[in-house]
C-alpha cells in the first residue's frame, strides 16, 4: 500500500508541474507548426470592421505570402484587455511578440521588465531619419526606446462652424478667457452648452496635461539625477499656474460652459455628443474622422484649430507604441515585422492621418490640420502613469464634482504625485 | 495464469477497487490544487510581502504593512459600507422579486410556459452587454429612461442615474437585481412545483386564505432552498466585480466603489500586489468567519431543538 501510496503522489506531482508549466508556457504551445516556420503574435486595439483594420489585414496577409516562413497570429482586443493581458502576462511569462499600447503604459510596462530595448535596431535602421524625433523622445527611457511609434496624433481643437454661426458667433475663441465669454453668451442665448469635456476615463488626463502645459507647468519634472518629482508644492508660481487650471475646470462648470453631466463624461459619450452636434466644439483627435461616414450630417462643417489656451498655446500629442517583448522568442522577426508596421506603403494605406512618419502627408484637416500642432504637443512623463492618472482623475472630480478649492486640490494632487512617483522607485528626493 | 494468481495475492480485490478510486480522483485534485489551493496559499503569502510589479527594488518580508495600508487606505471604509449595502440590497432585491415573479408563475394559466421563458432572459445576457445596455438607457442625454420618466412626470428634468453620487449605487444595484433576480425565479419556482398540492387545498377547505396559506405552508416549505441561494448570493454578489466595473468603474469619485473594484485597483493600476493580496485575504476571511459562525449557530440551534 505504501508503494501505492507513493505511485499516486509521484502522479499527482507530475500532474501539478505540468499543469503550472502549461499555464506559465501558453505561448510556446501557439507556435511554430513546421520546422522553421515562425508565429508571431501580435495584439491589436483597432476596432473588427473599421477601414484601418480591414486595410491592415490585407496589407498584414500580403507581407505573410512575401515571408512564407512566417504567420501573423492577430489578438483584436480593446485597449484595457491589452492592458491588462499585458501585465498579467509579462508577471506570469506569457506576453505575445508585439502588441499595441498607449504612452501612459510605456513607463509602467518597462519598469516590470517586460519591454524590449529597441535602440540598436532602430540606430541601425535606415528608415530612422523618417520617423518623427519627438515620438521617438516619448518612448524613450533612461536613453533606452522601448517601443517604436505606430500612431501619432496632437490633439486639435474641432468646431462646428454652422453652430457658431447661427447664434452669430464669428470668432472661435482663441484663450480661456474668451471661452468662458462665449461658452457663457452662446448659453444664454440658445441653452446649449459650447465646449465639451470629460470628467472621467482614459481622456481626463490627457485633457488635463494639455491644459497644464497650457499653464506652463508639468506633473512631474526630471532631476539632474534622472528621477522625478512634481514641484509645485515647493514652488509657488507653479502652484498658482496649477491652481489655474483647476479653477478653469469650475468656471467651465459653473458659467455652463460645458454640460454639468461632463463631470462623468468618458471618451465615447463625449464624442458622440460631438460628432451628433450636441455641442459645437471639443478638444480631440484625428480619429472623429472616422464620424464623417457616420454621422455625415453633422459632421460636414468641421473644422481643426489649435486648442484654446491660457498662458501659451499647447496641447496634448498622444504617441501610440508597438512594443516587442523581452520574452519574445523571435525579436529578429518581431523587428522585421514592425519595419513593415512602419514602413511608408504601409502607414500611407493605413494611417496617413496620424503617421509618425515625417514623409507621409495627408493635405487634409484630418492630417495636416492635426500634424501642424505637434510642434505644441506635450506626452506624458517616462514614468509609470497607472497611479498618476487616476491621481489626475481624482484631482478633477474634487474640484468639478466635490467643489473643492482649486489650490487645495493642486496641492493634494502635488502630494499624491510625489507618493506614486516614491511607490514606483522614482521620486527626486533632492 | 501463474503470475496473474501471484498479482490477486500482492492486491486484495479491495486496495484494486481503492487503487482505482484513487486514479480516478487525481485529475480533480490536479485542478483543484492547481487552480484553487496554489493561487489561495500565494495570494496569503502574498499579503505579507512587498510585491511591487513595477518597482523590483521593493520586495521582501513586510509584516502587517499591507493590511495596514489597506485599512488606513480614505477609500477602505467608503468602498466597505458600498460593499455591504450592494450585496444586502441586491440579495434582499433579487430574493423579493424572485419570490413575487415563482409564485406568480406557478399558477396555471395560459401562456405561462411563454413568460418562465421570457423571464430568464436578464440571466442569459452577458454582464458586459446588459451593463452598457444600460449605461445607455440610463443616460442623462440620450436615453429612455429618462424620457419615458419625464413623460410620464416621474421627473422634471433628466437625472445623471450613474453620474451622481446620490444615485449611482443604488443604480447599479438596481441594474444588478434585473439581472440576477431570474435564476431565484427558476429555482424558487422548482421549489413551489415539489411542494404537494393536496396540503395548500387542505388549508383552503379549513379557512386559511392566501396570505395565510403562503406564510404558514409555502414559505415554510423554501426554507432550505431560500438559504442556500441567499447563503449563494451573498458569495457571489459581495466579489463581484464586473458589474461595477463596466458601468461605473467605481465612481462618481468612489460612490460606487466595492471592495472587489479596490482589488482590481490595487493590482492593475497601482501594481501593488502585496496590497491586493492583503485585501483580497481580509474579504476571504471576513466571509469565512460569516460563514462558519452561521453554520455554528445553526448547527447549536438545531441541536437545542433535538434536546427539546
Amino acid at each position: 500500500m505504501k508503494k501505492l501510496t507513493s505511485f499516486i503522489t509521484v502522479i499527482l506531482l507530475l500532474g501539478v508541474s505540468l499543469l503550472l508549466i502549461s499555464c506559465g508556457k501558453a505561448n510556446e504551445s501557439s507556435g511554430d507548426k513546421n520546422e522553421g516556420e515562425i508565429t508571431l503574435e501580435y495584439w491589436v486595439g483597432w476596432s473588427p470592421g473599421e477601414e484601418n483594420a480591414i486595410e491592415s489585414k490585407k496589407l498584414i496577409e500580403q507581407y505573410e505570402k512575401e515571408n512564407p516562413n512566417i504567420n501573423i497570429n492577430i489578438q483584436e482586443l480593446n485597449y484595457d484587455m491589452i492592458h491588462d493581458k499585458l501585465v498579467t502576462g509579462i508577471t506570469a511569462g506569457d506576453v505575445p511578440d508585439l502588441s499595441w499600447g498607449l504612452g501612459e503604459w510605456v513607463a509602467d510596462l518597462n519598469g516590470m521588465g517586460g519591454l524590449m530595448d529597441l535602440t540598436g535596431y532602430v540606430n541601425e535602421w535606415n528608415d530612422k531619419e523618417n520617423i518623427q524625433q519627438s515620438s521617438l523622445d516619448a518612448l524613450t527611457i533612461n536613453d533606452k526606446l522601448v517601443g517604436l511609434p505606430y500612431q501619432t496624433g496632437a490633439r486639435a481643437l474641432l468646431v462646428h462652424e454652422n453652430m457658431l454661426k447661427d447664434t452669430g458667433i464669428n470668432k472661435v475663441p482663441e484663450t480661456w478667457d474668451e471661452l468662458i465669454r462665449i461658452g457663457k453668451e452662446y448659453n444664454e442665448n440658445t441653452g446649449k452648452y459650447l465646449y465639451g469635456m470629460t470628467g472621467t476615463s482614459v481622456r481626463a488626463p490627457q485633457e488635463m496635461i494639455g491644459y497644464f502645459a497650457q499653464q506652463g507647468v508639468e506633473i512631474a519634472s526630471e532631476s539632474e539625477n534622472g528621477k522625478f518629482r512634481n514641484t509645485w508644492n515647493d514652488n509657488p508660481k507653479e502652484l498658482e499656474a496649477a491652481t489655474k487650471v483647476f479653477a478653469f475646470y469650475q468656471d467651465l462648470i459653473e458659467n455652463k460652459v460645458v454640460d454639468p453631466n461632463a463631470k462623468t463624461w468618458d471618451w465615447e459619450t463625449a464624442d458622440t455628443n460631438f460628432a451628433t452636434g450636441t455641442y459645437a466644439m471639443e478638444v480631440v483627435g484625428n480619429w472623429m474622422q472616422e464620424r464623417e461616414s457616420s454621422n455625415p450630417e453633422t459632421m460636414k462643417d468641421v473644422s481643426v484649430t489649435v486648442p484654446p489656451y491660457g498662458e501659451e498655446p499647447a496641447t496634448f500629442l498622444e504617441v501610440k507604441p508597438i512594443f516587442i517583448f523581452k520574452q519574445s522568442e523571435h525579436p529578429e522577426e518581431a523587428w522585421k515585422f514592425a519595419q513593415f508596421l512602419l514602413s511608408k506603403e504601409f502607414q500611407e494605406k493605413v494611417q496617413s492621418a496620424n503617421t509618425p512618419r515625417t514623409d507621409v502627408v495627408e493635405d487634409t484637416k484630418w492630417g495636416n490640420g492635426f500634424k501642424d500642432l505637434g510642434e505644441i504637443g506635450v506626452s506624458f512623463p517616462p514614468v509609470p502613469m497607472g497611479n498618476i492618472t487616476k491621481n489626475m482623475e481624482d484631482a478633477l472630480a474634487k474640484v468639478i464634482q466635490n467643489n473643492e478649492k482649486p489650490k487645495e486640490v493642486a496641492k493634494w494632487l502635488s502630494d499624491e504625485i510625489n507618493k506614486s512617483l516614491k511607490t514606483s522607485g522614482v521620486l527626486s528626493e533632492d | 495464469m501463474g503470475s496473474k494468481n501471484i498479482k490477486r495475492q500482492k492486491y486484495s480485490r479491495e486496495q484494486q477497487r481503492r487503487f482505482t478510486a484513487m486514479l480516478l480522483i487525481i485529475p480533480s485534485i490536479i485542478f483543484l490544487v492547481g487552480l484553487i489551493a496554489y493561487p489561495l496559499v500565494k495570494v496569503v503569502i502574498d499579503s505579507f510581502r512587498l510585491v511591487n510589479l513595477t518597482n523590483v527594488a521593493v520586495s521582501g518580508f513586510a509584516g502587517f504593512e499591507n493590511y495596514v495600508k489597506v485599512l488606513t487606505n480614505e477609500h477602505f471604509q467608503k468602498a466597505l459600507s458600498n460593499t455591504v449595502i450592494w450585496t444586502l440590497l441586491s440579495v434582499i432585491g433579487e430574493f423579493i422579486f424572485g419570490m413575487i415573479t415563482a409564485v406568480a408563475l406557478n399558477n396555471q394559466v395560459k401562456g405561462v410556459g411563454f413568460f418562465r421563458s421570457l423571464i430568464i432572459i436578464p440571466f442569459v445576457v452577458p454582464v458586459v452587454v446588459a451593463g452598457l445596455t444600460w449605461e445607455w438607457m440610463l443616460s442623462p442625454d440620450f436615453g429612455i429612461i429618462n424620457y419615458l420618466f419625464e413623460k410620464i412626470g416621474l421627473i422634471s428634468e433628466s437625472v445623471n442615474w450613474l453620474g451622481e453620487k446620490e444615485t449611482a449605487l443604488l443604480t447599479v444595484t438596481f441594474v444588478n437585481i434585473w439581472r440576477s433576480f431570474p435564476f431565484y425565479t427558476v429555482t424558487l419556482l422548482a421549489a413551489l412545483q415539489s411542494i404537494p398540492h393536496d396540503i395548500i387545498e387542505a388549508a383552503a377547505v379549513d379557512g386559511a386564505n392566501a396570505p395565510k396559506r403562503f406564510m404558514k405552508i409555502i414559505f415554510p416549505q423554501l426554507k432550505s432552498v431560500s438559504m442556500v441561494l441567499i447563503g449563494m448570493h451573498l458569495i457571489w454578489t459581495s466579489i463581484n466585480f464586473d458589474y461595477v466595473w463596466v458601468m461605473t468603474e467605481g465612481g462618481p469619485f468612489y460612490a460606487t466603489e466595492t471592495l472587489p473594484v479596490q482589488i482590481y485597483r490595487y493590482a492593475m493600476k497601482q501594481y501593488d500586489v502585496g496590497a491586493a493580496s492583503a485585501l483580497s485575504t481580509m474579504m476571504i476571511g471576513l466571509m469565512t468567519i460569516g460563514f462558519v459562525t452561521y453554520f455554528y449557530i445553526k448547527k447549536v440551534r438545531s441541536k437545542s431543538e433535538g434536546i427539546k
